[in-house]
């Protein structure tokens, strides 16, 4: 009697997800889905609205990335009052760039501390109940203080140039509406009242050094976990450096064959195209000129480290270089060595927020350009989780007629989809049930993602995940969930 | 800074969860110069960070249990043994309390008012009830303050 099996909610990761996992006669895994069954089209009830309520606005999709949504809808909306990003002036383009280095250093700060940690200190075998922040304060007190003294870091530059820690307003159309003044940029350098810039840097390597010893204690498993070749896209600048903020699209295949190269952002629908399947809210986004079976990406730091050639900042490229010679190969589809490639992306963030906050052009009061009107606007940033799109056009009275928005998330769709199967294939194939161990497996694998399903689907957050076992006849002989 | 920070947590959206946030508005427009209010869906990790700042710390949150008068008011204990749950994502008071102790050796007096809702729909106003159980909650923390915290109740009419 085949079976089918469901993982219904996801734990620890950002939204609420399903997973659910078919068995034929044999116990042998026939099939399986990442269902997305939240749906809330941000998308369309963002119509009818002037443009520039867009930045404040679409930040509502999010708590943990809010900045991100805010960043790329202000691209957006800058092209509509006619600038280009190198219209903008220093000053303003810099508090932007801070701005969005210090989300993804908070960001990744809670997705590894507080979300990942658990899987790597006590294994994906340790008890539900062990498997989250709590139990890693009780067992590494220095790692959860660490975590949350680096989130906080973060999120207080975010306060100071956003006025919020979460949902704060910066960007305006052609810039930004306040400077930070030496005062307020000194207060993150000197360590006087908070820990300082260097030593979120002095804190970041020695976890990269926790990471690099636990990869060479538990090497085979991180390689072979979830591993499957597949596209990777991000945003680069000049030589190919890796670039969070603005630059060129440019994708490569799983050998490293580029299948997108020096593409303007602008561009990015000549390019792109979105599936649809009917089990999920969430559409399956990939690149025309590969088609819709091979040319869908992995997005986010994983990603991002194998589209680049270099990171522009020294201690970071140090990692990269460190990264890929320990890995062997030029490009990485090893899918748990997002978590290694996310404390890099950490650590080329506080690089870049220390050379920023010792700009004297962030207290510039030239913080606002004007131009001419235009009716379409496209802005693409690197949000945390990976290549974020917000694509807007307007009417002759200003108001939104068409919104697209292809988050993070939804390019990852159909990689956590593979990372499912392969899951399913290698540790539940042919045992005819699932345990804890197991759904914490399946867990993983999309964990590593750091989904925010909320965004992917613009959906109203639930967080646990459930898994279901199905027989042949369609029937559920067992469900495993967390809650 | 005040000492005392009064942490309202729920969602105004929500019917009766809103209770928690409208608790904390009405205690800032009285006592603002006395207490610092935050109002948050749910309490996060970082809390425990952040309530170190302060002597006291006052925890308010709509309750689905039934409680006698409509609410409980009441001292919260770092545990001795922490209940770990499978989410990172919402925290109790007491797991805040237990990691602002234990990573921060936090010593602050800490307070749980608990206050019963009944309805939850997005969208909804407060049901009668759980308005009723709100004001007779902050007509008793506004006098536990006056009585408790030393805060002046001329403080209280020239604030409010």
């Amino acid at each position: 009697m085949s079976q089918k099996i469901v993982i219904d909610p996801v734990t620890r990761v950002e939204g609420h997800g399903r997973v659910t996992i078919h068995l034929d006669d044999y116990g042998k895994v026939k099939d399986s889905f990442f269902h997305i069954v939240e749906f809330r089209g941000f998308e369309r009830f963002i119509q009818g609205h002037p443009y520039w309520e867009a930045p404040v606005l679409v930040q509502r999709l999010c708590g943990i990335c809010p900045v991100s949504h805010h960043l790329a809808a202000a691209k957006a909306i800058d092209q509509l009052i006619g600038l280009e990003p190198g219209d903008l002036s220093s000053g303003a383009d810099k508090l932007r760039r801070l701005l969005h280095y210090a989300q993804i250093f908070q960001s990744h700060a809670l997705h590894f501390f507080y979300l990942a940690s658990p899987d790597l200190l006590f294994g994906a075998d340790a008890p539900k109940e062990k498997r989250n922040v709590v139990a890693v304060a009780i067992e590494n007190r220095e790692l959860a203080t660490r975590g949350i003294l680096m989130r906080k870091f973060g999120q207080e530059i975010i306060k100071a140039i956003a006025g919020k820690k979460i949902h704060g307003i910066s960007a305006v159309p052609g810039g930004v509406y306040k400077n930070l003044s030496r005062e307020e940029r000194n207060y993150f350098l000197d360590g006087r009242s908070i820990e300082s810039l260097d030593t979120m840097i002095e804190w970041v390597r020695e976890v990269l050094d926790f990471m690099k010893d636990y990869h060479l204690k538990h090497r085979k498993n991180l390689d072979e976990f979830a591993y499957y070749p597949s596209g990777h896209l991000g945003l680069v600048s000049d030589g190919n450096a890796m670039e969070l903020y603005h630059g060129v699209l440019r994708a490569i295949d799983g050998e490293r064959n580029v299948t997108l190269d020096n593409v303007s952002t602008n561009d990015y629908i000549k390019y792109f195209s979105e599936a649809v399947e009917k089990w999920s809210y969430m559409k399956f986004p990939y690149l025309k000129n590969v088609g819709r079976e091979n040319g869908w990406n992995r997005v986010g730091p994983l990603a991002r480290i194998n589209v680049c050639d270099k990171i522009n900042t020294p201690l970071a490229e140090t990692e990269r270089i460190a990264f890929f010679e320990f890995y062997g190969k030029p490009v990485n589809n090893s899918t748990m060595y997002s978590h290694w490639a996310r404390l890099i992306e950490m650590l080329h963030c506080a690089e870049m927020m220390g050379d920023l906050l010792r700009d004297d052009d962030l207290s510039s009061d030239d913080l606002i350009r004007t131009g001419e009107k235009r009716h379409v606007g496209i802005g693409i940033i690197e949000a945390p989780r990976g290549t974020l799109t917000h694509h807007y056009e307007i009417d002759d009275k200003d108001m939104i007629v068409k919104c697209n928005l292809i988050v993070s998330t939804t390019h990852n769709n159909e990689a956590m989809n593979r990372a499912v199967r392969w899951v399913a294939n290698e540790m539940i194939s042919q045992k005819g049930t699932i345990s804890d161990g197991m759904l914490n497996h399946v867990e993983m694998a999309i964990r590593a993602y750091d989904p925010c399903l909320s965004c992917a689907t613009q959906a109203i957050g639930k967080m646990p995940l459930r898994v279901e076992l199905f027989n042949a006849q369609n029937e559920i002989i067992k469900v495993v969930t967390n809650v | 800074m005040s000492d005392i920070l009064l942490i309202g947590i729920g969602n105004i959206s929500r019917g009766d969860d809103g209770i928690g946030w409208l608790f904390a508005d009405e205690m800032e427009l009285y006592f603002g110069q006395s207490v610092t209010v935050l109002k948050e869906f749910q309490l996060v990790v970082e809390d425990a960070l952040k309530i170190t700042e302060f002597d006291t710390v006052i925890f308010v949150d709509a309750s689905e249990n039934k409680l006698e008068n409509g609410f409980e008011f009441r001292k919260v204990e770092a545990p001795h043994v922490i209940k770990t749950e499978f989410t990172s994502h919402a925290q109790t008071p007491e797991n805040i309390i237990f990691l602002a102790s234990d990573l921060f050796q936090n010593k602050n007096d800490a307070y749980l008012m608990e206050i019963s809702g009944q309805d939850w729909e997005l969208g909804e106003d407060l049901s009668e009830y759980g308005r009723q159980n709100l004001h007779h909650a902050m007509m008793y923390f506004k006098k536990w303050l006056v009585e408790n915290m030393n805060l002046q109740l001329s403080a209280i009419s020239e604030s409010g």
